[in-house]
């Protein structure tokens, strides 16, 4: 029962996060597209089938958007609308993109956009080999479809009864020390400079306070980092490379294996390696001790463990929900991503943003899909033709929508971050690109 | 081609010939086991290619050192599969230290000490734990053993050696320990049934004449019976080891997925079967030739511990 | 004559033996007490080696039963939300997919595993011994290598995760474990039974499936019930393979769900209405799999007893 009330409680915070963040970045105001749902029998959309997969940071959000997808559409297009779509799989981000380059999925996600290139390495070099249509990343359209921030949750039970109201504070140093070795006890100085409120006072007879000593005890850090190839330790390695510099900069085509961010690729001795977001969190879950990056949603869910604040780039200590993340979002409106002509997008890391209330560690994910798909034979297990390519534009387009039937919506649901305008409109712009034939699809 | 029957039975000759005369003529059905096998040759043949021909870029490249480095970076190499390799012959000589003594001593007791009319039952019992699928046990082991360890075990274990090789080291749960636990568990039905159906065919004489000679029936088991077993024995060890070698589900679901060197029995670790199932699906490039070359050597090694342990386990029961 | 007997020295043999058979009497105690220890040591370990096996079953049970439900057994999943944690659905197409790949890997595995046992049981050239010791090597082999070989010649070339990588990969699973189980029952047959039927002047494909097979029927079934309980439980080559599915899905050229993998996903949720739920997926699971291998006994008991 208080379990229940806790999880309620969760999702009211959750939603008065999520209100806030429409008053500061009002939905839509110049969208291109709506968010079509209607479907005529020329579409032949109800039996069509398109497979998605990718980064399992997307997955409580692309499982719940289905359905809601196909329901929606069909209160508006009746037998006509999409009724066959699989559910996602949550292979993972490289999984994702290596999907769609292969074409086992009409829609691969992934948390870095394909083709980036990290300290003069393109991190999809071995994904994107050869000369083919399919290697040349100019034939693909990248679409962020949600946002999140990356919670840093820790199981540390000896804190529960005295300090449950007050979550440990960490910093990007910290953090970084914990990952690569250099930090081994919770009951480092450092961490206990950090955190002034978890100390046992000791009082004299008076009732004054002679001695204060730091309360977090001397359990073992255990870092729980993904055993996979993981957008989720792009977007975490992103932050530690952006707050601590060269010793922390992923190195050649590393991007999805913290490990090899950290002190030259040593992994933590001590470390564990979970699968997926859900994994690293059930073993966060079952270690005393540990501490693990998941999606913000995650942590919601886990009600028995906190998430730590992280000190921002103002120097303030932030939790991560989803005002702070929206604000550290909004940081970066001045430099909105984009995409190049050779198709590499720019712009997306919205780590450790400058504002005040800006919880540092967030980031987008993409959806990436073929431009084109005349000629490619099958993706994602149904036949390319005009047909399918619209069901998945429209899909798409439709899950970049913030109004009451739109994908954001399902999104805050999932405990995300609605896209801020800005994104929306990039977003909008990348799923109108896409052509049959070098036919527009006249989406509406 | 001579038939088994035609080879057994030489003696009357007419009858043998009109034998071998009908078995030859019906051709299409000789052609059809013929191409049979044939066709499941070639299959097997395009499985062990399949695993070198994708294995082969990354042998070619990383050579050796894919055996001997210990430094194992999915993505980009290296490519050391030292901790990987270490870890399955650590996890498996876990499992057989808890499942050989344990598993023997059920043998013998299935057949020599519980009553008749439990013995069928009890059998039954221990083969529903081989029916049970590997996923199941890693369930079980992630959600119940685990606590188990971070309670009981881990620091039970810890307090006989003061905190000292090899239980030193943080207390995850998440182990090679509870690995070799969960894999224990897995092979003892194997160990019982074969170590049982080996025993069974030490001849009763050798039995009764270690009792008749004023042995006790411990000193019997132990003296007789094993001994005069044992090549089977061997061979049950044997194939229990080979199924440790290669678990992987359940061995992915606890081991803590980090492939270093392990440095005590509580480290986290990685082993060959379950480092391809958990990195598999987001290989690219040179990680799934990597990969790949895993597959390959876990094939070379269970292949030659199941060979052992078929040689060994048909030499027992030929006395028979 | 008698001096030099007394003469003698003593029979070392004799010696010997009095020596032993004192000791044999003094340590009796002690060697009888030991070998009670000793027995009571083993049945201890006998029944220490079903402690995993009740705590099992109780976890399976207590924290199963709970989950399942007749709308859990006939319905898609859903995915839960933050709104509403409890929506799991159902499994519906788990179980639905979990049948259709296992029947199917068995209708390609068993005529040619049986094909197969029939020409071990039958051919004793070089080729066949070596093929032999090959199939019982496979026997052994670690399932997740099927997955890399499904994925290498099905996934790659059909561009899609599907039903149809798994079945191959569980066939070839089960290929060698029914070749296995139906050549030894097939030695099994007397070989006057099969002479008979020649010296009748039939030939040996009417032999075969006039006599060998029916008379091998029961160890040929309990060995293709007991491989297809072993390929339904296995999950590693199908995580490589088959994807997902949250629809029922009877074209296994798509994406397929199945039961073992759908433990393993939610083993791991990081919803607990989906992690209390993977007890009621795997109990479901170890129920199929049980009523296959009880089956087997049980058909095996039947034939054998019509059979007399």
């Amino acid at each position: 029962m208080k379990k229940n009330f806790r999880g309620k409680l969760g999702v009211a915070i959750a939603s008065l996060g999520l209100l806030s963040t429409f008053a500061v970045t009002p939905a839509g105001a110049t969208a291109t597209l709506t968010g079509d749902l209607t479907f005529a029998s020329s579409d032949g959309a109800a039996s069509l089938n398109p497979a998605m997969g990718g980064s399992s940071f997307d997955e409580p959000f692309f499982n719940a958007a289905i359905p809601v997808y196909m329901s929606e559409a069909a209160k508006v297009s009746g037998a006509n609308a999409p009724s066959a779509i699989s559910l996602y799989s949550p292979t993972g981000s490289t999984a994702g993109k290596k999907g769609v380059v292969a074409g086992t999925y009409a829609v691969g996600a992934s948390d870095v956009p394909m083709g980036t290139v990290v300290n003069g390495t393109n991190l999809d070099a071995s994904i994107l080999t050869g000369a083919n249509a399919a290697s040349t990343l100019t034939n693909y359209v990248q679409v962020p479809v949600v946002l999140g921030g990356v919670g840093m949750m820790y199981n540390l039970p000896s804190l529960n009864s005295k300090f449950k109201k007050t979550p440990v504070i960490l910093n990007s140093a910290v953090l970084a020390g914990m990952y690569d070795g250099a930090i081994t006890k919770w009951n480092n100085a450092a961490i206990c400079h950090l955190n002034p409120k978890i100390v046992n006072l000791k009082k004299n007879k008076k009732g004054r306070v002679i001695r204060r000593t730091c309360a977090l005890p001397s359990t073992t850090v255990v870092p729980v980092y993904r055993a996979d190839g993981s957008g989720t330790s792009f977007i975490f390695s992103n932050y530690l490379n952006a707050t601590q510099g060269a010793n922390y900069k992923t190195s050649a085509g590393t991007e999805v294996y913290p490990n090899t961010t950290f002190n030259q690729g040593q992994v933590p001795s001590d470390g564990l390696g979970g699968q997926k977001n859900a994994g690293v969190a059930a073993d966060v879950e079952q270690t005393v001790g540990g501490i693990g990056y998941v999606e913000y949603s995650y942590i919601l869910l886990q009600h028995t463990l906190p998430a730590a604040l992280i000190v921002n780039a103002k120097g303030k200590d932030v939790a991560v929900n989803p005002t702070t993340v929206a604000a550290d979002a909004a940081s970066f409106s001045a430099s909105p991503p984009s995409e190049s002509s050779a198709g590499v997008v720019s712009n997306f890391s919205i780590v450790n943003g400058a504002g005040a209330g800006d919880y540092p560690i967030a980031g987008y994910s993409w959806a990436i899909v073929r431009e084109d798909w005349n000629g490619l034979g099958t993706v994602g297990g149904t036949s390319a033709s005009l047909n399918s390519e619209k069901l998945v534009a429209k899909f798409l387009d439709w899950t970049v929508q913030s109004g009451a039937q739109g994908g954001q919506t399902v999104a805050q649901q999932q405990g995300y971050v609605p896209l801020p305008a800005y994104v929306t409109t990039l977003a909008e712009h990348q799923v109108s690109l896409m052509t049959y034939n070098a036919q527009s699809l006249a989406l509406s | 081609m001579k038939t088994k029957e035609t080879e057994t039975h030489v003696a009357g000759s007419e009858v043998a010939e009109r034998i071998r005369r009908s078995a030859t003529s019906d051709r299409p059905y000789r052609f059809l086991l013929r191409g049979t096998a044939l066709f499941f040759g070639a299959v097997i043949v395009l499985f062990v290619w399949s695993v070198l021909h994708t294995a082969w870029p990354a042998l070619r490249e990383f050579g050796f050192h894919m055996v001997t480095g210990s430094r194992w970076v999915p993505g980009t190499g290296p490519y050391g599969a030292l901790p990987l390799l270490v870890d399955t012959l650590l996890t498996t000589l876990i499992a057989l230290v808890i499942a050989v003594p344990v598993g023997l001593a059920s043998a013998l007791a299935l057949l020599f000490l519980i009553p008749q009319r439990l013995r069928t039952t009890s059998s039954a019992l221990v083969e529903l734990l081989a029916a049970v699928p590997s996923v199941v046990y890693g369930l079980w082991g992630l959600w119940y053993l685990i606590p188990w360890l971070n309670k009981t075990l881990d620091p039970f274990l810890a307090g006989i050696t003061g905190g000292a090789w090899p239980f030193n080291g943080p207390q995850e749960g998440f182990s090679v320990l509870l690995a070799g636990i969960v894999l224990s568990i897995m092979i003892l039905p194997t160990i019982v049934a074969i170590s049982r159906d080996v025993i069974s065919v030490v001849p009763n004489d050798l039995i009764e004449g270690g009792l008749s000679l004023g042995a006790t029936r411990s000193q019997v088991l132990v003296r007789v019976v094993l001994p005069s077993a044992r090549t089977g024995i061997l061979g049950a060890i044997a194939l229990g080891a080979g199924r440790a070698l290669g678990e992987t589900i359940a061995v992915a679901m606890v081991i803590g997925s980090n492939p270093q060197l392990p440095r005590s029995l509580f480290s986290t670790g990685a082993t060959l079967a379950s480092t391809i199932a958990t990195e598999f699906g987001e290989a690219t490039g040179s990680t799934g030739s990597a990969l790949a070359a895993l597959a390959l050597m876990l094939m070379i090694i269970t292949a030659a511990v199941n060979a052992g342990a078929r040689l060994l386990t048909k030499r027992a029961l030929a006395h028979r | 004559m008698t001096d030099t007997l007394t003469d003698l020295p003593p029979d070392p043999i004799l010696e010997r033996r009095a020596e032993i058979q004192m000791r044999a009497a003094q340590t009796l105690g002690r060697r009888t007490w030991l070998s009670r220890v000793f027995l009571v040591a083993l049945v201890a370990a006998f029944v220490l080696a079903l402690v995993p096996l009740g705590s099992l079953i109780f976890a399976l049970i207590q924290r199963g039963v709970s989950s399942i439900s007749w709308p859990f057994l006939h319905t898609l999943p859903t995915q839960p939300s933050l709104v509403d944690q409890s929506a799991i659905g159902g499994i519906g197409n788990a179980i639905e997919g979990t049948v259709i790949i296992d029947f199917l890997a068995g209708l390609i595995a068993i005529p040619i595993a049986v094909l197969l046992g029939l020409y071990l049981s039958e051919a004793s050239s070089r080729a066949a011994n070596f093929l032999r010791a090959i199939i019982e090597i496979m026997t052994g082999l670690p399932s997740i290598l099927l997955g890399v070989f499904a994925y290498e010649y099905v996934v790659v070339p059909m561009k899609t995760f599907s039903g149809m990588a798994g079945i191959v990969a569980l066939s070839v699973l089960m290929v060698p474990l029914i070749a296995k189980a139906s050549e030894l029952s097939f030695r099994g047959v007397p070989a006057t039974l099969r002479e008979a039927g020649l010296a009748l002047g039939a030939r040996s494909s009417r032999v075969t499936r006039g006599v060998i097979i029916p008379a091998a029927l029961p160890g040929m079934i309990t060995g293709i019930l007991l491989s297809l309980a072993r390929a339904m439980g296995e999950t590693a080559p199908l995580l490589l393979v088959i994807g997902a599915s949250g629809n029922w899905t009877w074209s296994p050229l798509k994406q397929m769900s199945s039961l073992p993998l759908l433990t393993y996903n939610y083993s791991g949720s990081q919803y607990p209405t989906q992690r209390a739920a993977a007890w009621g997926v795997a109990l479901t699971l170890v129920v199929m799999v049980m009523i296959l291998s009880l089956g087997s006994r049980f058909v095996a008991a039947r034939l054998r007893r019509e059979r007399r």
